[in-house]
């Protein structure tokens, strides 16, 4: 196996590709269309699903929420970097993640049947502290933005390097075309999207895989052999490089932006309650084979001999790559990139939707009492629009977004073990959250930057915890759990209104 | 095209079949419960072995990854399980009768 053999397949036009981002949006409008006529008529139902979302589109749309663009490729990237332990150590934490939400979700389903934001949880959970809640909002909004940022980016890097499109122009006619349809519906749209982009992701991606093998000489015992050949240590998922350069940073990373983020806690109030565990239980196990699959690519890419410099220096790259230059035929290629679409799609329409809850229920029933449902519901679908307007700025005026990714990792690390601590502990006070948050990211961000992220995330969940803890046996107090059944539900609009 | 390509084009067609009856099978279900002036119950299910499913699924993944090195055999269980998740969730559909 060389890797002076592979060419870029031709006859992948721009046309071709354009195609491909408005054909899939179109279909997806359609369905919007549906939502917006039976299942929407107010801003409950526009949020929250009216807390009917069943088994089915709850796995369905927690998977493909939770599969990224850049996972998509990254999964390839750190088998391509570390060979299995790469692949072991970016998937297992990936799929626990999820279930770990398990024991948090139904606890707050139990204690907070009618929430629709953890932002309106530490609201009340805190008394009424504008501090805590709003270190918490910003920490929602940031991380959606993050979403749709990463997402956005990591398109716009897979269609103008497969197909001869512009950067620009990918992003825009995604941001456009996302926006478009997820406009209409609120969650049931995203939700219903999302259960076709499930669909997208897995059978594509599992017969392109095998379409690769069939296309290598050999197949897979071939590249096989020259992996081991190669360096017989990418086989064996034992080697401590991988947890020690990203690996055990990933894991609290991973579960940090489980817990810290609306997209998930959303779903988690609109599910129906009786499915709630069943959900997380089956989408973080059935997650599982898809960066498995996907993560092979990397394999392929080792056993080629590709180097880095091939792929323009960006491992993200090597899944792209290895696809669009073993000489496949196109439908696999467009299938592949399909798979690439529907999990950037997925995400920022589960970000947007998350970000229109943040707007309705913390910024403006907490803060303009007496908008009428009607102006809430109008500002609710117009909010929709507003991560990914920002997010779309961000890209196109081509500035580092290092700083935000930085901002980002520094709240959502900081506030997991407080928020836990919040939902799982009565002790937990607001100046302990409140101060567990500041001081971590104040001291923990410079060790991450003179130490490393592992040092780093380890000073930040050490030093969030702890002021937890010293907080609650300093000011001892006991918050009652059943205060948060008080919590008010938005009006349900009646029939004919 | 090999025997595991049309095989994995076949199961991916079972899946999709699968997955699509129960697409149209979930969305009638959820107009039909929006139309219903019943609200869900507030009840989380009682399931006190989700902890052992837990570290079932995640061990299970951790053997899938760890059998790629040890023959290429194993190489094609990743695409059969990634069709399988498409069937589980057109299946998923179908186990909740309200959803």
């Amino acid at each position: 196996m060389d890797a002076s053999t592979l060419k870029l397949s031709s006859g992948l036009s721009a046309g071709l590709g354009i195609s491909l981002m408005v054909g899939s949006g179109l279909v997806f409008l359609l369905i919007a269309m549906i939502v917006k006529r039976y299942l929407v008529r107010d801003t409950h139902d526009f949020i929250i699903s009216n807390r009917q979302i069943g088994l089915g589109f709850g796995v369905g749309t927690v998977i493909s929420v939770w599969t990224w663009a850049m996972a998509v490729m990254m999964s390839s990237a750190m088998t391509y970097k570390f060979g299995l332990s790469g692949l072991f150590w970016f998937v297992v934490p990936n799929g626990f993640a999820i279930m770990a939400m398990i024991p948090l979700a139904r606890m707050m389903r139990k204690r907070m049947p009618e929430g629709y934001t953890i932002g309106q949880f530490a609201h009340v959970r805190f008394n009424g502290s504008n501090v805590a809640s709003g270190v918490v909002t910003v920490t929602m909004i940031f991380n959606v933005l993050l979403e749709i940022l990463v997402n956005l980016k990591g398109t716009s890097v897979v269609m103008s390097t497969v197909f001869p499109i512009d950067w620009r122009a990918a992003t825009l006619i995604t941001i456009v075309t996302v926006c478009t349809y997820s406009y209409f519906g609120g969650l049931w749209t995203s939700v219903m999207t999302g259960t076709v982009n499930t669909w997208m992701i897995t059978v594509p991606a599992a017969i392109v895989l095998v379409a690769v093998f069939d296309q290598i000489a050999g197949g897979a015992p071939a590249v096989f052999a020259a992996v081991k050949a190669s360096n017989p240590d990418n086989l064996s998922i034992f080697q401590s490089e991988a947890p020690a350069a990203f690996g055990i940073s990933l894991a609290f990373g991973l579960l940090a932006s489980v817990v810290a983020d609306q997209t998930f806690w959303q779903k988690v109030w609109a599910i129906r309650a009786d499915q709630v565990t069943r959900t997380f239980l089956w989408a973080g196990a059935w997650f599982y084979p898809i960066p498995i699959c996907l993560g092979m690519l990397g394999l392929v890419g080792l056993a080629y001999g590709i180097t880095p410099q091939m792929i323009g220096g960006d491992i993200a790259a090597i899944g792209p790559y290895v696809i669009s230059h073993l000489g496949l035929p196109a439908v696999f290629i467009v299938a592949y990139v399909l798979v690439i679409l529907a999990a950037c799609y997925s995400t920022i329409d589960g970000a947007s939707t998350a970000l229109s809850s943040i707007v309705a229920v913390d910024i403006v029933k907490r803060y303009f009492i007496s908008a009428t449902e009607s102006r809430l519901f109008y500002i609710t679908k117009l909010s929709m629009l507003f991560g990914g307007i920002i997010a779309t700025i961000i890209v196109l005026s081509g500035v580092d977004f290092t700083s935000l990714v930085l901002a980002t990792f520094a709240l959502k690390t900081a506030i997991l073990v407080p928020l836990v601590l919040a939902i799982l502990w009565p002790k937990t006070n607001t100046v302990g959250f409140a101060g567990g948050v500041c001081l971590a990211i104040l001291i923990g961000m410079p060790l991450r930057e003179i130490y490393g992220e592992l040092v780093g995330t380890f000073a930040i969940l050490g030093i969030s915890g702890s002021v937890v803890v010293i907080a609650a046996l300093a000011i001892p107090s006991q918050f009652d759990m059943d205060r948060l059944k008080a919590v008010d539900a938005i009006p349900v609009a009646q029939p004919g209104e | 095209m090999s025997i595991m390509l049309v095989l994995t084009i076949i199961l991916g067609a079972l899946a999709t079949a699968l997955f699509v009856a129960g697409y149209f099978r979930g969305t009638g279900n959820a107009i039909r419960n929006h139309r219903s002036t019943v609200q869900p119950s507030a009840a989380v299910a009682e399931e006190k072995s989700y902890g052992w499913s837990m570290a079932f699924a995640v061990l299970a993944a951790a053997a899938l990854i760890g059998s790629l090195g040890v023959s290429p055999a194993f190489f094609y269980l990743p695409p059969l399980l990634v069709i399988a998740t498409a069937a589980v969730n057109g299946y998923a559909f179908f186990l909740d009768r309200d959803g």
